[in-house]
């Protein structure tokens, strides 16, 4: 909240106000610690009982890259299997995505690769994904090797992290990573801009970003 | 000619008259190609002045703030040029100014012209030292192109210009009537012909020529004065790319008495005249503007004078053929004008007698706007209308007219408007769209330019997107208001600009919260009437949050109402759950999860039969989605109902809950609902029934199965007896329309819980449903395996008349069915439509059971079983009355109902009725004696044991016991009835008695205290002699005898005086009857015809016959007194008419009169009138 209110103070027209505004979803099973995560990033907090979400909840949070400021729009989606249909809600559209699954359990993973394929199968062809590897804390209890994980990341041009949200590891890196990876180029907004400028990332930087993407 | 035609081609790019191409919706997209107008530049010059706070006056705006459609500025740079030329070479004051396309020129009273460009820069001045001796300068005109300026004088010479160096190039000193000053002059649309007029109020058409290089000029008179004077006229100028009317010139004149309309080119021709109103103190006005009716470009003429003002359109067929004007609208105003002008092509400036100057919108004639130009010491050129430099010789009139003439001081260009004033130059300027919206945020005027925005804004966008980047500017800098801010939405919510009403506006009142709070409202309004459906999900997020603080039920409305991928659903469905948003939280659940499923699951928990909210919610919700429709409302996607039926029907079926708890009852979600509310749920699956699901072999089992459920679910003691019965009418419901296979263990299932008799006394309804759903059963032949006797004594068991009667009815005892009826409180009162029903029918033997039942059916209704007696039994009811005997109210009852009827009852019980009434109702007695239905000597009898004094007396009377009557009356102190008793007895009896009987009367001590002795004197004169009543009355108070014989001798004199009167009006009737009759018998008859109308045969040959008379009618017909002796009736027989004469008047009686043989001429008998 702290950092949007900032937002509207910026002053107007100065060069440095590079504004981007960016949809993100975070998918997953269940239980494997989406919600903490992003309490992670937005709050810097931790619950130990989180509970389960219930459809979808939505967060914001501002990352200052360089001279940009990145908005961050997040769909924090439910894991449980009877709000599975609401997903293509939330990744349609979306520049972002993180699929998160629990390294304790190999089960995670499976899904987690789904959720990667439906994603590249449904969502925007120029959409961010990010693999994240959760509970890292927990990584005497590992079920999923890093390799494994990172094997698949390569093979599908994804961002991979192992992360942890309990101890804060690399959440705040995962979520920087794809800020830095969006596309930012055609983003001079000024006050009042920044809706235009989103719809411009839709539609004009596919071409650009496609490179990106698959390296 | 021809140098002049060139140069308008060169010229020809001015723009400013095509406003009437409503280019103001075009403008802003399509930026000017042309080279800026004189009008386009002058107005730049004054904006960009008046931003610049240095040159203070030229900027200054002289516009109220409360506007925004009029620019109202001075002019400084000529304002300032015309000043000091009067100061420095003493021009004098201005007092004709004109402009075209790239001048205004201004003319001087000492007859200087200065002319200036559109940068307000004097270009020359021109002071022809010829016409020093023409005064001052009267009228100024360029033609279209602005390379000419006709000059006149006040003297009557008139020059021309060359308006590139100011040289004059033609003179025209003698074009116009001698002896008058040139009041106008204007160029047509050629610049080879021009108008002039002039003081005498003729008009003139000057042509200019150039024949072999000498440039040569004709004038011709038009319009002569002698006829009337013109006091304007207006040519209708087009530009020359625009034809409308093909080679026509149209000028529009106005005298002091009619506005005329008359072609010049190609022939002289009059098209239109109209008469103006005569106010003499003022001068008519003309305006002309092209205007687009419709998708034709029309001229219309605006014209008028003092309060009036009419607006005329020029139709013209293609090239200008038949031309024709016809009126468009009259308009009467509360002003007196003094001058008008179109300004663009949609409205009119007005300015009146107090030089208001009004903007008003043609087309509604709204008045929009008033400023004030008095600052400006307009310049009136009433001079030059009286024509005093030439020493007068104007018409009175005229001259009157023209007192208040500013023809020559206010010209308007396409939306411009130049006001020459002693003072300064004034000018007017209609703003744009765009220069409105930019005029009124430069105002920090918010809430008004977004108005305008959102009104117009629909095909500009991009202005509106500007406006609406500033308005953030300012709002982020300085705050805002409600109005701004209501507006800045409502602009946003209009043209969809979603991302900036949710970002940045967002942002900007968010740090004031009395301004978010405000924005939240404004933004719930919007999404709840519809117009805004999708928002950012910060704002949707932080909307959910404060509403669900201040008002949940309008939560709950927004949530209904909104897009819900915008909504974060975690945040939302806790808050619905918390707040018990049941409608909220199926809407989301449903149409974002298809989860049609946990609506029911997850609030069963919360179902008690108080909580109606969720129960009701509940119900419909099932109900909705058996038949296929959304909840709350829409519907569902056609593919997804029979998934969604299903879903549904399987939870309802559910034997348990997914995390089922121990002893947990089985079907936990359709046990709750029917828990609820048995009824409604029960409608709500029969509802369902009539779905697809529900029918064909398929269905039937489905509903078998249903219905087994039910069965185990509603049983006793966890349900009341009632909610038992309701479900058993249901499914009895269901057997009977077939809608459901019976099988011998529902049956008796059913048949069991129907016949339970509980504890608890039933409602009504619940009583009648059950009976209903027997009966149903019993019509339906579904109770076969159980014999009617077995029935019938369980239906008498359970109280179930109803359908006892019906069984009774199938076996054919009819005997009983009245007992059913008698037995059912509720139903008692039917019995007699059923006694009604078949009272004829042999079979039914109602007359034994009426018998039988007699006593009861009185209890029931006495007046209802009256009647069955009156119809039907009346020769019965002495038997009845011996069956009530023993019940004295019954009775009572009985007999009030009938025996005022023509049912002859003997004596007996009449006289036994007598009793019943002396001791139930004693004041009814006195008039059922009167009725004399009873035998005297037993009435007496029994009227004597109740004391019934009144009646007794009455009885005696009747037996001829006038005096006992009275003595017994007199005992008891009945004066009046006393007194009737005399009068009635004074009939019956003979002289001697009856004045006994008044004695008696008069002697009773009490008598006059309870009736006036005048009274009582009056009614006893007749029968007692005078002498008797005075010694009666001497021992009265002399005061009584005074009012006595006072009223005596009055009487007697009243009696006199009217003997009289109706004496004189009857010899008056005489008198006036025999004038009457004689006059009329002293009226000849004229017999038409010698021949009796009868026999036809002649009157006069019959004579021979011994006495044949002839009879004579008023009507003139006549006949044998032989012929007509048939006839009884007074008409004539030919015209079927009493003999009438001329007057209403009664016809005289019959006029028929005997004569002897040929004296037809008649005599009235006059003796029978005496």
């Amino acid at each position: 909240m702290a950092n949007r209110t900032s937002a509207a103070q910026r002053p107007n027209g100065s060069t440095q106000g590079k504004i981007c505004q960016f949809k993100l979803v975070l998918l997953g099973e269940s239980a494997v610690g989406k919600s903490s995560l992003v309490l992670r990033f937005v709050k810097g907090q931790f619950h130990e009982y989180q509970e389960s979400t219930i459809g979808a909840a939505f967060l914001t949070q501002t990352v200052c890259l360089d001279d940009t400021t990145v908005k961050f729009e997040i769909w924090d989606t439910a894991g449980q299997e009877r709000y599975h249909s609401l997903a293509p809600m939330y990744y349609r559209g979306a520049q972002a995505a993180i699929v998160v699954y629990d390294i304790t359990n190999q089960d995670t993973f499976g899904r987690a690769k789904t959720w990667v394929k439906e994603l590249q199968r449904q969502a925007s062809p120029n959409i961010v994904i990010a693999l994240a590897g959760n509970k890292q804390d927990l990584a005497n209890k590992r079920m999923v090797e890093y390799e494994e994980a990172q094997a698949h990341a390569d093979e599908n041009g994804l961002l991979f992290m192992e992360t942890s949200a309990k101890t804060a590891m690399n959440v705040n890196d995962i979520f920087l990573a794809i800020a830095k990876k969006l596309p930012k180029n055609e983003q001079t907004t000024g006050p009042g801009g920044s809706g235009q400028g989103r719809r411009l990332v839709e539609g004009d930087s596919g071409a650009k970003t496609a490179g990106n993407c698959c390296k | 000619m021809d140098s002049e035609t060139n140069s308008i081609l060169i010229e020809d790019s001015d723009d400013s008259l095509l406003d009437f191409k409503e280019l103001n919706d075009l403008e802003y997209d399509i930026p000017p190609v042309a080279p800026p107008t004189l009008e386009s530049v002058l107005w730049d010059l004054e904006s960009e002045e008046g931003s610049d706070s240095t040159s203070l006056h030229s900027l200054h705006s002289l516009t109220p703030k409360s506007k925004s459609m009029l620019y109202h500025g001075i002019l400084q740079g000529i304002s300032s040029q015309v000043a000091s030329a009067g100061e420095r070479v003493s021009a004098g004051l201005p007092t004709v100014i004109s402009n075209s396309v790239k001048f205004v020129a201004v003319g001087t009273s000492h007859g200087f012209v200065l002319a200036f460009d559109s940068e307000q820069k004097l270009c020359w001045c021109c002071h022809d030292l010829s016409t020093n001796d023409q005064g001052a300068i009267s009228a100024l005109a360029f033609n279209l192109d602005s390379t000419r300026l006709l000059v006149g004088y006040e003297r009557g010479y008139i020059s021309m210009i060359d308006t590139n160096c100011g040289d004059v190039i033609r003179r025209l000193p003698d074009a116009h009537a001698p002896q008058s000053a040139v009041l106008h002059l204007r160029f047509t649309s050629l610049n080879g012909l021009a108008l002039s007029g002039d003081s005498a109020g003729c008009v003139f058409s000057l042509t200019f020529s150039r024949r072999l290089g000498v440039r040569t000029w004709d004038s011709k008179c038009l319009f002569s004065g002698a006829r009337g004077e013109v006091c304007v006229f207006e040519p209708l100028v087009q530009e020359h790319n625009l034809q409308l009317l093909g080679q026509h010139i149209l000028v529009a004149m106005a005298t002091l008495s009619k506005v005329i309309v008359i072609s010049i080119r190609p022939r002289l021709k009059i098209l239109f005249t109209q008469q103006l109103p005569r106010i003499a103190t003022t001068l008519p006005v003309l305006s002309w503007q092209i205007v687009s009716v419709g998708k034709v470009l029309q001229p219309v003429l605006a014209w008028g004078r003092s309060t009036e003002l009419n607006y005329t359109r020029v139709i013209a067929g293609l090239n200008g053929s038949k031309l024709r004007l016809s009126s468009l609208r009259s308009v009467r105003l509360s002003y007196t004008l003094s001058s008008i002008h179109w300004i663009g092509s949609r409205h009119l400036i007005t300015i009146d007698t107090s030089e208001n100057l009004r903007l008003i919108e043609v087309r509604t004639q709204q008045e929009l706007e008033v400023v004030d130009i008095t600052s400006a010491g307009l310049v009136y050129s009433s001079a030059h209308f009286k024509a005093l430099a030439l020493g007068g010789g104007v018409s009175e009139a005229f001259a009157l007219a023209g007192e208040r003439a500013c023809y020559s001081s206010i010209v308007s260009r396409g939306d411009q408007l130049l006001v020459l004033g002693t003072k300064n130059v004034q000018i007017i300027k209609l703003r744009t769209w765009s220069e409105r919206l930019n005029y009124l945020s430069d105002q920090g005027r918010w809430a008004e330019a977004l108005n305008l925005a959102a009104e117009e804004s629909v095909h500009r966008d991009k202005a509106a997107m500007v406006l609406l980047e500033k308005f953030l500017v300012g709002l982020i800098q300085n705050g805002v208001d409600r109005d701004s801010l209501t507006a800045g939405i409502n602009c946003c919510v209009k043209l969809n600009k979603i991302d900036l009403l949710c970002n940045d506006l967002w942002d900007a009142v968010s740090s004031d919260q009395y301004a978010l709070e405000w924005y939240y409202t404004l933004l719930i309004d919007h999404i709840c009437n519809g117009s805004l459906y999708f928002l950012n999900p910060s704002v949707a997020q932080a909307l959910v949050t404060y509403l669900n603080q201040k008002n949940p039920t309008l939560l709950e409305n927004v949530l209904l109402s909104i897009d819900l991928s915008c909504l974060d659903l975690h945040q939302v469905l806790n808050i619905c759950k918390k707040n018990k948003l049941y409608d909220a939280w199926i809407h989301i659940t449903t149409k974002t999860m298809g989860d049609y499923i946990s609506p029911l699951t997850e609030f069963i928990s919360e179902l008690t039969p108080d909580n109606h909210k969720l129960g009701n919610t509940l119900l419909v919700y099932v109900s909705a989605c058996l038949s296929g429709l959304g909840y709350p409302h829409g519907k569902i996607p056609g593919r997804d109902i029979p998934r969604i039926k299903h879903d549904i029907l399987r939870c309802l079926e559910t034997i348990h809950t997914v995390h089922c708890v121990e002893n947990e009852e089985n079907f936990p979600y359709l046990r709750a609902l029917l828990k609820y509310n048995t009824r409604e749920c029960l409608n709500v699956i029969e509802i369902a029934f009539r779905e697809v699901e529900f029918s064909g072999e398929m269905g039937l089992l489905q509903r078998q199965r249903l219905v087994q459920i039910l069965l185990q679910i509603v049983t006793r003691p966890e349900f009341r007896e009632s909610q038992v019965i309701i479900l058993a009418c249901f499914i009895s419901r269901l057997i009977t329309s077939d809608n459901l296979n019976a099988d011998e263990e529902i049956l008796n299932k059913i048949i069991q819980s129907l016949t339970n008799i509980g504890e608890k006394q039933l409602s009504l309804r619940d009583h009648s449903e059950r009976e209903q759903a027997w009966i149903d059963l019993l019509n339906g032949d579904k109770i076969r395996h159980i014999d009617l006797d077995q029935l019938l004594r369980i239906a008498l068991d359970s109280q179930c008349h109803k359908v006892a009667e019906c069984i009774y009815e199938k076996q054919g005892k009819f005997a009983n069915i009245m007992e059913c009826y008698l037995r059912d409180k509720v139903r008692h009162v039917e019995v007699f439509n059923y006694i009604a029903k078949y009272i004829l029918n042999e079979e039914r033997c109602i007359q034994q059971q009426f018998i039988a039942h007699f006593k009861t059916l009185v209890d029931i209704d006495s007046k209802r079983t009256a009647d069955v007696v009156i119809e039907n039994y009346s020769e019965l009811a002495e038997q009845f009355c011996v069956i009530l005997e023993t019940d004295s109210e019954l009775l009572y009852k009985f007999l009030s109902q009938i025996i005022y009827t023509d049912v002859k009852l003997s004596p007996q019980i009449t006289e036994e009725y007598l009793r019943l009434l002396c001791v139930k109702n004693p004041s009814a007695v006195y008039s059922y004696v009167k009725l004399n239905l009873c035998r005297v000597e037993e009435a007496l009898k029994i009227t004597q044991k109740y004391q019934m004094h009144l009646s007794i007396a009455w009885l005696l009377e009747q037996n001829g016991d006038f005096e006992e009557a009275l003595n017994l009356l007199l005992k008891h102190n009945m004066i009046d009835s006393a007194l009737g008793v005399c009068i009635r007895g004074s009939e019956h009896l003979d002289a001697k008695e009856t004045q006994k009987l008044w004695l008696e009367l008069l002697k009773h001590p009490t008598v006059i205290e309870n009736i006036s002795m005048r009274e009582l004197l009056h009614s006893a004169a007749p029968h007692v002699p005078p002498a008797q009543l005075l010694e009666l009355v001497t021992d009265a108070n002399l005061g009584d005898v005074k009012v006595l014989i006072e009223g005596m001798l009055s009487d007697c004199e009243h009696d006199i005086q009217l003997l009289n009167s109706t004496f004189k009006i009857l010899s008056c009737d005489l008198h006036h009857g025999l004038a009457r009759s004689l006059c009329y018998h002293g009226k000849g008859i004229s017999v038409q015809t010698l021949t009796c109308n009868l026999c036809q045969k002649i009157l006069s040959n019959r004579l021979e016959n011994n006495e044949e008379k002839i009879a004579v009618w008023g009507c003139g017909h006549s006949f044998h007194s032989s012929c007509i002796s048939v006839l009884d009736d007074d008409r004539c027989p030919q015209c079927k008419v009493l003999a009438t004469y001329t007057e209403n008047q009664k016809p005289p009686p019959r006029t028929r009169h005997e004569s002897k043989s040929d004296s037809i001429r008649l005599r009235p008998d006059l003796e029978g009138n005496f």
